[in-house]
Parts: C-alpha cells; structure tokens; sequence
C-alpha cells in the first residue's frame, strides 16, 4: 500500500494534537514517581527509652541512604549455621523481649523496627541499619522453621531441608505437575547452597519491581482515556464520511490508526514505567541484591534470579502489556461505537481486574489463564508463581505471558477490523 | 467512462429511503433535486459505497462500490462533514491525499495546486479550527479533488460561500464535468440551472424526472410542481 508511513504519521499526530493525552500522561507520570518517593518521605522517631538516651529523629531518606553506602554488615557471607545462630542471637534476644518501637515502622524498606532489650545499650541509627539487615534473615527463617526452632542450636542443614519442605508444600498448594515440579527441581540444582548475602535488599530494583504492578494498572488507565476515542472520534467529527470513501479508508486506514494507538500505549508505557524506574533507582539506589535474598524475599522460587533481573522481567513484561491494553481499548471502541461508552466499559474491566486480581488456586486452568491477562498479572505472586506454561518447553508466567499477548493483540486487530468494516459499511 | 446504478435501494427499518434507482450517468454535470428527506444524500453515500445497499448496485466502469478500483476513480463532498481542528489546512489536504493514495511528492504538488485554485493559498499553513464556514467548504472541495476524480459526487457543494464564489465554483464544476461524470446534489435551483447537463428529480426514494434540461425554461417552476408542497417545507 502506498503511502501508509504518511498515513500512520497523520493518525499519531491526531492522537497527539488531544490535549487529554498529556494531561493524563503528566498526572499518571507523576503519581508513578511519587509511589517510589512516598518512601523516603518522612521521618521515624525514636524516643528517649528506645535509644537510650535523647530522643532521635531520621528521616526515611537518611536511612536508606545509610543502608546502601555503609558496607553491608553481612556482604559476601554465606547464609551458614554461624550466620542463622548469629542472626538468632541478634534478633532473638530483641523479638522475645521487647514491642515494636514507638515511630513509624517502614514496611516499605522492611526496617525492622525493635526496641533493644531494655538494659542493652541505646539504639543507634547504625545499630538500626544492622539490625534491619538481621530482620530480612529472622523473617524468613521464622515461619520457615517455626518459632519453637529459633534457637541457638539451629543449623544451616535445618534451615534448607525447611526450605526444601516448604517448596514441595508450595508446590502442592499450587497443584503442580510432576513434570513442574522436576523442572522446578532442575532450576533449584543451579542455586549454590549455602546461599551468599551479596547486594543490598531493599533498594531501587527491589522498589522497581514492587511497584511496576500499580505502574501497569496506570498504563492501562492511559490506554483508555488515550485511545477510547481513537475509532469513534471520526463518526463524532463528521469525518467518517470522508475516510471511509477513500482508496486506502479502509483496512490501511484500520492498520495505520491501530498502529498509531499500539504506539501511544506503548510510549505512555516506556514514560511511565521509566519515570517510576527513575525514582527508584535515584532515590533507593541501583544496588543489586542477588540470588540469596531472592530466597529470603520468597524461598519457593527456586531459581537463580536477581532483584535487578527480576525488576527488568517485570518492566518488560508490563510493556508487553501496554501493547494488550491498547489493542483491548481499541476493539472495545469500535464495538460501541462511542468514546465514552468504550471508556465506561474499559473502566468497568479494570475495576474488575483490580477487585479480583486472583481466582482460587484449586481451579487450576481458570486461575492460571485469569493470572495471565495483562492486568492480573503480578497480582499474585507474578514471577514468583511456580504455575508453568508448556509451549513446547515449560515456560515461567512471565516468559509465556508476552508469548501469549502477541496472540491476544493479533486477535484482538482481527477482531477490530472486522468490526471497523461493519462500522464503515451499515 | 460510466456509472451505472441498478435497482439501487436502501431501507432503514421501516422506511425506505431510496427505491430500486436505475440510471446510466455519463461524463458531464447530472444535477440531483429533491426536498428534504428526498433520499438524495442517502443515494449518494450509496454511491460513494459509505453505506451498503439493501438491493441492487452501484458501478463505475464495471468497479463495483466500495472496491478500490472504484475508491481510486471517486471524489466526494459530503453535505455535512468535519474535519481536524489541529491541522492545518495543507495538512488536511495531505492526509486526504495520502488516504486516496498518493504518493508524498505528488500529493503535495496537487495540495498546494488545490490551496491555490480554491482561493486558500495564503491561509494553508493555518489551523482549519480558525478558517471560517465557507473556508471549511472550500477545502472540502479542493479535498474530493486531489486524486483527480473520473466520479465526482457532490452534496451540497455551494452551501456557505458567498455569490461571489459560488459563481466561481459553478464555473470550476461545469469544467470538471467535460471528462468526469459529476453528481451535483443542491438545493440551489438556480446553481442546476446554470450548469447541469442533466437533471434528476428524486420524490420519497425515487426517482421522479431524469432528463436533459432546456435553458429556457422554468426549472424552479417545474421542480414545485413535481414535488409540491414537500418542496414548499424544504
């Protein structure tokens, strides 16, 4: 078809020339970086019985700059007997005998926020910081082996032969084939025992990938108020008439405009998750965390995959997603035939998606396909969820999804064309 | 060169607006009468293919309606059309251009040509949201003439110009139709006087005159006595 480049670069610049489009952009862009934001802003206080002495004040931000650049009080140490005893010693002490702190506990940066046994000396920002390090190690080890077993004479052996029993149970709650579960196993064969601490938990990666699900729910709200309108705003501008008549007014036009909108999403997409990826890094910092404290983060993905793996799989798959979205809107759109219509039902779809972002396990084929769509996914457990997908090979969630997407937007720009050639010609 | 409706009929629910229209139209100006609700745009969206018809066909040198070959070959000016209130009026035309299939360079050579004939040369890098009524028309009919239509259809083409250029664009028309067939829907009696060939008459989907048009007589009187008093409320 000729000159379809030109037509695809008039249907992007109608799409831009809509004021909505940057108003929505700037507000969804801003609320993305204020997510990661909102967890350096504030301050925890500590008063005078907590550390001993005067009261204290630290800002959220001192903290976690405080976390990454003194030298992690546990980096490169292997997660041993001596460690777990260490930790247990540390943490033990404080879990038994004292509550929580008077101050904001930090759920964010999982701080651990303890008050030191009452005799023991005051509690120092530094002491704080080490202690939170403890606290990623003691609450794992906690409900792995119960706390009856929190003692001093816990071993490493203990440790991972509780890990492996929660994996397997893990894996039966899922209902896992046996064919998951040996590939599961393969998987578990690479990570090296005992793990290393390498890298720093709670920074700008981890932040990433924890907040790239709300960042994918607002891609999905930009897909709508962006692209509701894309197909009818020519029947409400009287312009259908004209396009339609042309040589290239129908499939080339469809193609050009559905391109178009897959464009927009997409970029909204990249702005948005690049902003939010953006506040991330630079206020939490681009430390990576390695295979180890994945383990700690969720001991039943048995793999070897780093925070920063984990927040780039997320970020990538959740643009893939962008492209979902404006292919849904779209043939929403030519399916009412009206901008607002599309834009309540669209809406209607989302509040649904984030009302059940999850179906029960046990309906094993409707739960996994219902965690695969586009807005569900990462609602629960996303890269951790052990359900694989066999195309051919077993495939993880993350990496079948964008595979199954691609099949969804096809279907989806079939489907949208065929309703465009009703529209066009009634 | 020739288009060929045969037994063309659309029917909304209950109503039928246009009736089993036969007619052979050849190149000249064919002007198009009928009151309000007549079925006259509905006939000429069958013809443009926009709409699809109940029964019966349209054709234009054996090119059935809606097929490409028949899109390549039609220009149209519909009665009552938007447009991109952020373009500007070049861009209009090169997006137009672009939807009838012209390459770039051409499709800005003859833009600008149009700009120039239809008196637009010196606003066309303006917004179309700032041109006025008439402004809007005449880049409605420069638009149906970019690809240099062999079908050119026509609804209401005159409507909000000023005598001035109406007359101009009667003149324009009437030299369109020496090698395109025209369909010239008005309600402007005297503008079908003036230039059409060939007049039809269309009364509640049909068509009720088809015929060559004498100068001399009275077209207004003639029309009012077929249609009555429809034609008084139009």
């Amino acid at each position: 078809m000729r000159n379809f480049g030109t037509l695809y670069g008039f249907e992007l610049k109608k799409l831009l020339q809509r004021k909505m489009i940057w108003i929505a952009l700037a507000i969804l862009t801003g609320v993305s970086v204020f997510l990661p934001a909102s967890q350096v802003i504030g301050k925890l206080y500590m008063s005078a019985d907590a550390t001993g002495g005067e009261a204290q004040v630290w800002s959220h931000y001192e903290i976690v700059q405080r976390q990454r650049t003194d030298p992690a009080h546990l980096e490169g140490r292997a997660l041993d007997t001596e460690l777990i005893r260490e930790a247990i010693a540390e943490m033990g002490i404080i879990s038994r005998t004292t509550t929580p702190v008077l101050g904001r506990n930090n759920a964010e940066t999982s701080v651990t926020v303890r008050q030191a046994d009452p005799d023991a000396p005051g509690l120092t920002l530094d002491g704080y910081v080490i202690q939170g390090q403890y606290g990623d190690i003691w609450n794992t080890l906690e409900p792995m082996v119960g706390p009856e077993n929190m003692t001093e004479d816990l071993t490493a052996e203990d440790y991972y032969a509780a890990v492996d029993a929660d994996r397997a149970a893990g894996y039966n709650v899922w209902g896992l084939t046996a064919g998951e579960i040996a590939w599961w196993a393969e998987q578990a064969e690479k990570l090296e025992e005992p793990l290393t601490m390498t890298g720093y938990p709670n920074g700008g990666w981890t932040a990433m990938a924890e907040t790239a699900y709300v960042a994918n729910l607002f891609i999905f709200l930009f897909a709508i108020i962006a692209l509701a309108g894309l197909f009818p705003m020519e029947r409400q501008r009287r312009t259908d008439a004209l396009t339609a008549c042309a040589r290239n007014g129908g499939a080339p036009l469809y193609a050009a405009k559905f391109l178009a909108g897959l464009t927009v999403s997409f970029a909204g997409g990249v702005i948005i998750l690049g902003a939010m990826a953006a506040a991330c890094l630079i206020l939490l910092g681009p430390e990576d965390a390695a295979t180890a404290v994945q383990q700690l983060m969720n001991p039943t993905w048995g793999a070897p995959l780093t925070v920063r793996h984990l927040a780039l799989a997320v970020c990538g798959v959740y643009l893939a997603a962008s492209l979902v979205h404006a292919a849904f809107v779209m043939a929403v759109s030519l399916c009412t035939k009206g901008g607002t219509a599309a834009m309540a039902v669209c809406f209607g779809a989302m509040l649904l998606f984030i009302m059940v972002a999850a179906l029960p396990v046990p309906q094993r084929a409707l739960s996994q396909a219902w965690s695969l769509l586009p807005a569900t996914l990462g609602a629960s457990g996303f890269v951790y969820d052990p359900r694989l997908v066999h195309l051919g090979g077993y495939l993880t969630s993350w990496q079948a999804a964008p595979l199954l997407w691609l099949v969804m937007v096809l279907a989806l720009a079939g489907l949208g064309l065929a309703l465009h050639r009703r529209v066009a010609n009634k | 060169m020739e288009l060929v409706l045969d037994r063309l009929s659309k029917q909304f629910q209950n109503k039928i607006a246009v009736d089993r229209v036969s007619l052979r139209l050849t190149p000249g100006v064919t002007g198009l009468l009928g009151p309000n609700g007549a079925g006259k745009t509905t006939l000429m969206r069958l013809i443009c293919g926009i709409l699809r018809p109940t029964a019966g066909s349209a054709a234009f040198d054996g090119a059935d309606a809606g097929t490409e070959g028949y899109r390549a070959a039609l220009g149209y000016l519909p009665q009552d059309f938007g447009y991109y209130p952020d373009f500007t009026g070049l861009d209009f035309l090169l997006y137009m251009s672009a939807l009838k299939g012209l390459d770039r360079r051409a499709a800005r050579r003859r833009s600008l040509e149009l700009m120039d004939t239809v008196g637009l040369a010196d606003v066309y890098k303006k917004k179309v949201k700032t041109y006025s009524g008439g402004m809007r028309q005449r880049l409605g009919i420069a638009q149906a003439l970019l690809n240099d239509p062999k079908l050119l259809i026509l609804d209401e083409p005159t409507a909000g110009l000023d005598p001035k250029e109406r007359v101009r664009f009667r003149e324009m028309i009437a030299d369109l139709g020496r090698d395109s067939v025209v369909l010239l829907s008005t309600h402007i009696v005297s503008d079908v006087e003036h230039i059409a060939d060939r007049v039809l008459i269309m009364r509640a989907g049909q068509i009720v005159h088809d015929g060559a048009w004498d100068a001399h007589e009275d077209l207004e009187k003639f029309y009012l006595s077929l249609c009555g008093e429809e034609a008084d409320h139009a």
